[in-house]
């Protein structure tokens, strides 16, 4: 497939010669939605606002369907964005803001009426043309931002943090809705998040981001299952790690040495390491009775009740562990043995 | 080069107000102030500066206006401080209405304000008549041209200036900031000089600069109430330079007055902080 | 309570130093005396019918009329843009940029008026009004570069960069997207400054002359030469006047937070 949004060497300056994004590299695929994922301040924001034009980049190339948008002014672009505090604009009706952008069009007014009433219908406000923004939801502006956004046939559209300010139902309700309308328009997408479970359900990939650079980029089941980095294995809830010696490695399975223990691991790397880092999730865990290939013994120093699962903390020889178990099974000062099975054990070279 | 844009933006917001403020408010006053150290000969001196300072006349009207400053503020804020504490305490609606009632004066001009004092302070005004209906004197009393006047006169003018930025600086005080000393002891006295009396200082300190500044720099209500007996620096600054078309020793009376408000104002800021 | 007492006295106090002024001289302007006598023995409304028949109130009245609104409107045209520049962009010298706009609250207008008038002399006669104007536009950029910016920190920045994103160049977001919603913020700073100018003294005070005066330099004047109650008449009008300004204001502001 040909890459519809190429973004080449980016460098990104707010403060001259301390540059925020460095050669960074990005394409996404006609059609595709990518999410952009990572804590604050690491240059997704800055990614995305540099699409759109309103950060003149310090180097590098924007391309957009072939088409050069490095120096085009935001205005001249044809991008669709929604933003996080959705900017609707507040003395315009919701079929004003939803017609704004083709009216900068010059469109005729008949084209305009039968445009913005097909994109209301599309997010299902078509009630509420003439209401205004203060009189909305939070919600339904935020369908109200999504369909200024579609309405003027965008070649791309940029999401930044749209859900954020949505409480935790709707913003399930609004992730679907978004997911459905850019797959039925075939919108290209690059989408913004620092919320993993949002970024791994709307999106076809998924790249990960820590201090400007790219940790990972993958689809989201590779990106939950495969952590690439430490940094993504962290920011992907594999809480629990501990270090550990390369003893031999066959294909992608590790054999380690970890004070007492031998483990085995799996990793995704081509080179041979000597030292990883051994991750896995809280709930990669089975409790069993003696002890087997892979498995660590320790003592239970803290259990708490959380509804679905019950959160063990686990003392063991290479630190604590955070477990959960579905049913209330050891005690508290419990001795248990835990089970670990090699797939869901994630080594990581250090770097 | 949208870096370049942005100045270039930039310089077109702020180059026709800029030019404008320069032309018609940045130079006059460095004119008045190179005019203050200029005599009739033009010649660069500081013989202005030094007849007002050694000058009786000029000594005593400048510690009146500092001396008739102080005095306002402080009636200003012995008045001004425990109602605001009422007001800020109040129900929202009963409090708007009384703080625009607050406001209302500040929207009339000065002349309006002051002009009842001549109704109660003059020959045939208020006080004169009654006391001399009960006998108690025989002529009536110069009440009016007097520092008292002016006193009255201004700290009414002033008042609101007061009230103000103390109440909202009382309003910010949280009630269970206060509860919560009481909870651990705090009788109300101690409650008033140890929570309410450090949270309300930024806003009694901006009354006090805005009401010294004001009093010290007022014209209408000291050439009303003092005319030209009770001279006041901004009295004095007119006569000098409207009746006497003396440019220069105006110049002088000026600047002292932008220095003396000037220095009280960074003081008062510093101990805002 | 001993102590509530003596606070709500002090309430007491506030208010009846500040608005009994006003009630004494509504009275007096209602008197039949030639003179400032108190209390009035009978009752009259010669003193109001005295305003309209001295030309030089009804004309001063025009002037600072018009003063007002030019000075106010101009200080606006030229205010807003700063107060944008201000709150959108961070640039070098724009803590000096603020404080020169504000520094005609920080000098005594005695002495803005004083040196405007001097500096006209030097450059030969300024005509009155074009001088008037001037001075009163200087002394309410504060106001007009104050207030406008509330009204703009307010505004989301995103909103801007929507209407940009939607095509609309920078010119046209702000005057179709940024103007529309200072709407509140300029009636404020318009209603503030008008009102600035239409009481100001000390630098009309300077800067009026011969034939043009403002409202408040031609009670001055009279006030010299009379002794009747006339200027307490034109007083009340004047306080009526700026009651229906603030509620004005008050209908104005309320409302436009609804439409």
């Amino acid at each position: 497939m040909m890459a519809y949004l190429n973004i080449q060497n980016l460098r990104v300056e707010y403060v001259r010669d301390v540059p925020t994004l460095d050669n960074f590299n990005l394409t996404v695929n006609e059609g595709e939605l990518v999410a952009l994922l990572g804590p604050s301040g690491c240059g997704k924001t800055t990614t995305l606002r540099s699409v759109a034009g309103f950060i003149e980049p310090a180097a590098g190339t924007i391309k957009v369907a072939e088409k050069d948008y490095t120096t085009l002014p935001p205005n001249k672009r044809d991008i669709g964005m929604v933003f996080q505090s959705y900017a609707l604009f507040p003395h315009l009706t919701i079929f004003d803001n939803v017609a704004f952008g083709l009216r900068m069009r010059r469109i005729q007014r008949k084209g305009i009426k039968k445009r913005v009433d097909e994109v209301l219908q599309m997010v299902d406000l078509q009630d509420y043309a003439d209401r205004r923004p203060v009189q909305l939801s939070g919600g339904q502006r935020q369908r109200v931002a999504l369909a200024r956004a579609i309405v003027i046939e965008p070649t791309l559209l940029l999401f930044d943090e749209p859900l954020s300010n949505l409480d935790a139902k709707l913003r399930v309700e609004m992730r679907n809705e978004i997911r459905r309308l850019q797959q039925r328009l075939g919108i290209t997408a690059l989408y913004v998040t620092h919320d993993q479970v949002e970024a791994l359900a709307i999106s076809d990939r998924v790249v990960v981001m820590n201090k400007g650079e790219i940790e990972q980029i993958g689809q989201p089941e590779a990106i939950y299952n495969q952590p690439e980095t430490a940094f993504v294995a962290d920011f992907m809830g594999f809480v629990n790690c501990f270090d550990a010696d390369v003893t031999s490695k066959e294909q992608s399975i590790l054999a380690l040495q970890a004070q007492d223990y031998t483990l085995h691991a799996t990793y995704t790397g081509d080179d041979d390491p000597q030292r990883v880092q051994v991750f896995f999730r809280p709930d990669a865990v089975a409790l069993s009775d003696e002890p087997s290939e892979n498995s660590l013994n320790g003592q239970v120093i803290l259990r708490t009740f959380q509804g679905q699962v019950v959160e063990y903390i686990v003392e063991t020889a290479l630190g604590n562990m955070i477990i959960y178990m579905p049913e209330d099974a050891p005690r508290f000062e419990a001795h248990v043995t835990l089970s670990l099975k090699t797939e869901r054990l994630i080594a990581i070279a250090y770097e | 080069m949208r870096r370049l844009n942005q100045n270039r933006t930039i310089v077109i917001l702020v180059a026709p107000a800029l030019i404008f403020m320069v032309l018609f408010f940045v130079l006059p006053l460095a004119f008045l102030l190179m005019q203050s150290f200029q005599t009739d000969d033009s010649v660069l001196t500081l013989q202005g500066y030094s007849d007002f300072l050694t000058s009786r006349t000029s000594r005593i009207i400048y510690w009146r206006t500092l001396r008739m400053g102080l005095l306002i503020t402080g009636i200003c804020t012995l008045i001004a401080y425990p109602a605001s504490f009422v007001i800020a305490r109040m129900p929202t609606r009963r409090r708007t209405f009384l703080l625009s009632l607050v406001i209302l004066p500040l929207m009339t001009n000065a002349i309006a304000r002051t002009y009842a004092w001549l109704i109660i302070l003059g020959r045939q005004g208020i006080i004169n008549e009654s006391l001399q209906f009960f006998n108690l004197i025989d002529s009536p009393l110069r009440l009016i041209f007097t520092e008292n006047a002016i006193v009255l006169g201004l700290t009414q003018l002033f008042l609101p200036l007061m009230v103000l930025p103390l109440v909202s600086s009382m309003e910010n005080i949280p009630e269970d900031v206060v509860e919560a000393a009481r909870s651990l002891g705090a009788n109300r006295l101690m409650v008033f000089f140890r929570i309410i009396v450090p949270m309300s200082m930024d806003g009694l300190v901006l009354g006090a600069t805005l009401v010294f500044t004001g009093s010290v720099t007022a014209y209408v209500t000291p050439a009303i109430l003092g005319g030209t007996r009770t001279l006041l620096l901004s009295t004095l600054l007119y006569q000098r330079a409207v009746t006497l078309a003396d440019l220069n020793r105006g110049a002088v009376v000026a600047v002292v007055m932008i220095l003396t408000t000037l220095s009280v104002n960074l003081l008062l800021r510093l101990l805002r902080r | 309570m001993k102590t509530s007492r003596w606070l709500y006295f002090s309430v007491f106090l506030l208010y009846f130093f500040l608005l009994g002024p006003f009630v004494i001289i509504f009275i007096a302007a209602f008197g039949a005396e030639s003179t400032l006598a108190f209390p009035p023995t009978g009752f009259s409304l010669q003193w109001f019918a005295r305003i309209v028949e001295t030309q030089q109130f009804i004309d001063s009245f025009w002037t600072s009329l018009w003063i007002g609104l030019g000075a106010t409107a101009i200080s606006l045209m030229f205010g807003i843009p700063v107060a944008y520049a201000l709150v959108r962009f961070n640039f070098k010298g724009m803590s000096a940029v603020e404080t020169l706009f504000s520094a005609p609250i920080l000098v005594p207008g005695l002495v803005i008026g004083f040196s405007m008038l001097n500096f006209f002399v030097l450059f030969g006669r300024i005509e009155v009004m074009t001088g008037l104007l001037l001075g009163h536009t200087a002394i309410l950029f504060p106001y007009s570069v104050r207030v406008t910016s509330v009204s703009l920190r307010n505004l989301d920045p995103a909103v801007e960069e929507a209407a940009v994103s939607l095509g609309a160049n920078r010119l046209r977001a702000f005057m179709l997207v940024v103007l529309p919603n200072m709407r509140s913020g300029i009636a404020a700073a318009f209603i503030l400054g008008f009102i600035t100018s239409f009481n100001n003294v000390p630098v009309s005070l300077f800067l009026t002359g011969p034939g043009i005066t403002t409202l408040p330099i031609s009670m001055l004047s009279y006030m010299e030469y009379y002794f009747d109650p006339t200027i307490a008449a034109l007083s009340t009008v004047l306080v009526i006047f700026s009651i229906l300004l603030v509620q004005l204001a008050e209908r104005v502001l309320g409302l436009s937070r609804f439409i």
